[in-house]
C-alpha cells in the first residue's frame, strides 16, 4: 500500500479493488463493514458506502443485508481457501526467517514435484 | 504437635475457601513447569498484558478466596445470602479483560495511509479450538445448573416443613421440594442463581465483543504477518484464561452450594438403643440426592482448580515478561504511530 491517505471515495474505492484484483482478498472472503472502513480512513460512511457501492456495481462484491459484503465470485485470483493457505504460509516463512524469494522457490518446486508426480 | 498445627492450618484455610484448595493444586501443578502464556517481545500491547495476566488474575484470585471465606464465616440468614458471592469470580474476570481490551483500545492505530486490506474476521480467528471447547463446555455447564436450580424452585407456605438448612422465611421461591412434597429444602431458585445467569451473560458479551475488536483491529502495511497473528492468538489466549478462570471458580462454588443444598437427609422410625441414644431405620433423602454429594465434592475441586490456573496464569505471565525483557531489553514498539488515531 502507497503512504497516501485515501480521502474520497474514488480512492478506496481502487485500494479495494486493487486488493481483490492482485488476491490480497479472496472469492467470498468478508470485507470490514462500511462503518469499519469510514472508521479505518478517517472519512464519513457514506463516501465509505459510496466506494463499497462502485465495487458492487463493478461485480467485484457483493453485499448482503445479515451478512454484510464479500468478495464476488470470480472477482479475485483464488477463492478464499487458497488466499487463507496462502496468507498461512506467508506467515510460517516469515516466522521462520524464510525469504520470499526462497518462500516462492520452495512453492515452485513443490509444484513441480507435485505435477511429477501426477505424471 | 503435628495435630495442633493442622487444626491451626484448618481453622485458617478451611476446605471451602477457595484459597486452600487452590494453593494445593497450584503446588501439583508445577510437575508440568512449561509455561501456559507468552508474552510479545515489546511494546504497549505487552505491558497492558502483563497488568492483565498478573494482577488481573491475581484480583479474581483475592475475590474468589474473600467471598468463600465469608461464605464459611457467616451463616445463610435469608436462604439466599449467596447469590451475589458465587458469580464474584466471573464478573471481576470480565471487569479485568473489558478492562485490558479498553486499554488495548487506545493503544494507537496506523495512519489511514499505513493501513494494510485485510478481510473481516470472525471472533474465533485468533483464539485456540481447544480452550474455546473447553470454555464453551464449562459455561453451558454453568447455566445449566443455575436453570436447573431456578426449574426446580417453588415458593413454600410459612407453616411448611423445612429440612436442611431453615433460613428466615420468604415468600420469594427459594425452596424445592423435598421427597415429591414430603418438605421444602432452601436453597434454589433465581434469588440464588440469577446473578450468575446475568454474569455469565456480561462475561459471554465481553468476550465476543473483545475477541471480534482484537481481531479487526487495523494492521500496519508495513507489518508482518506472522508477528500480527502472534499477537492476536497471544491476546485471545490471555483474555479466554481469564474468563476461564474466573469461569471454572464460579462452577465450583455453585456445584459446591447446589451439592450442599441437595444432601439433606430425614431420619424416620427411630429406634431406642438407650434412654437418650437413638439411629433412625429409615432415611429419606432429597430429589437429587444421587449426585448431590459428587457434585458438591467436584465443586471443591472445580473452585480450587479455579484459583490454581489463575495462580499459574499470574506466575507464568511475570516469568514470560521476565523473559522478554531478558531478550529483549530494548522496546520495540511495533504498532506505535505518532500520526495513528486511538480507538
Amino acid at each position: 500500500m502507497s503512504g497516501t491517505t485515501p480521502s474520497s471515495a474514488d480512492e478506496i474505492d481502487a485500494l479495494f479493488r486493487g486488493a481483490i484484483r492482485s488476491g490480497q482478498l479472496g472469492d467470498g472472503e468478508r470485507l470490514p463493514t462500511v462503518r469499519q472502513t469510514a472508521r479505518d480512513f478517517g472519512v464519513a460512511q457514506a463516501t465509505a458506502a459510496k466506494a463499497y457501492k462502485s465495487l458492487e456495481r463493478d461485480g467485484l462484491i457483493v453485499t448482503r443485508t445479515a451478512a454484510g459484503s464479500r468478495v464476488a465470485p470470480g472477482a479475485s485470483r483464488a477463492s478464499q481457501a487458497v488466499i487463507e493457505h496462502a496468507r498461512a504460509l506467508a506467515e510460517a516463512s516469515e516466522g521462520a526467517l524464510v525469504s520470499l524469494e526462497d518462500t516462492i522457490a520452495i512453492l515452485r518446486a513443490v509444484w513441480r514435484t507435485e505435477e511429477t508426480t501426477a505424471t | 504437635m503435628f495435630f495442633p498445627f493442622v487444626r491451626a492450618v484448618h481453622d485458617l484455610l478451611p476446605l471451602e475457601v477457595a484459597i486452600t484448595f487452590g494453593l494445593i493444586l497450584f503446588a501439583l501443578s508445577w510437575v508440568r513447569p512449561r509455561p501456559i502464556v507468552s508474552l510479545p517481545q515489546a511494546g504497549r500491547r505487552r505491558d497492558i498484558f502483563v497488568w492483565a495476566g498478573v494482577a488481573g488474575s491475581l484480583l479474581v484470585v483475592v475475590v474468589a478466596t474473600a467471598v468463600s471465606a465469608i461464605a464459611v464465616s457467616t451463616s445463610d440468614a435469608s436462604g439466599f445470602d449467596g447469590w451475589w458471592r458465587r458469580p464474584a469470580p466471573l464478573f471481576v474476570a470480565t471487569l479485568v479483560v473489558a478492562a485490558a481490551a479498553v486499554a488495548l483500545r487506545r493503544m494507537p492505530l496506523p495512519a489511514p495511509g499505513e493501513l494494510a486490506i485485510v478481510p473481516r474476521r470472525p471472533w474465533y480467528a485468533f483464539a485456540s479450538r481447544t480452550v474455546l471447547w473447553i470454555s464453551g463446555i464449562t459455561a453451558t455447564l454453568l447455566a445449566l445448573t443455575a436453570v436447573w436450580q431456578i426449574a426446580i424452585a417453588t415458593t413454600a407456605p410459612e407453616d411448611g416443613p423445612f429440612f436442611g438448612n431453615v433460613p428466615d422465611y420468604t415468600n420469594l421461591p427459594i425452596y424445592m421440594l423435598f421427597n415429591s412434597g414430603y418438605g421444602y429444602l432452601s436453597g434454589a431458585g433465581w434469588p440464588n442463581h440469577l446473578a450468575t445467569l446475568v454474569a455469565l451473560a456480561l462475561a459471554c458479551a465481553v468476550f465476543f465483543a473483545v475477541l471480534h475488536t482484537d481481531a479487526n483491529r487495523p494492521v500496519f502495511a508495513r507489518s508482518s504477518a506472522s508477528s500480527v497473528r502472534s499477537e492476536r492468538e497471544l491476546t485471545a489466549r490471555l483474555f479466554t484464561f481469564i474468563l476461564l478462570g474466573g469461569l471454572i471458580t464460579t462452577l465450583g462454588a455453585v456445584w459446591m452450594h447446589t451439592g450442599s443444598s441437595g444432601q439433606a437427609l430425614v431420619g424416620l422410625d427411630e429406634q431406642w438403643v438407650s434412654d437418650n441414644q437413638s439411629y433412625p431405620r429409615i432415611l429419606v433423602a432429597g430429589g437429587y440426592d444421587a449426585f448431590a454429594r459428587p457434585m458438591n465434592l467436584l465443586g471443591y475441586a472445580l473452585q480450587g482448580g479455579g484459583v490454581a490456573f489463575l495462580l499459574r496464569l499470574s506466575v507464568d505471565t511475570a516469568r514470560a515478561a521476565r523473559a522478554t525483557r531478558r531478550s529483549h531489553p530494548e522496546t520495540l514498539e511495533h504498532e506505535a504511530s505518532t500520526t495513528g488515531a486511538r480507538r
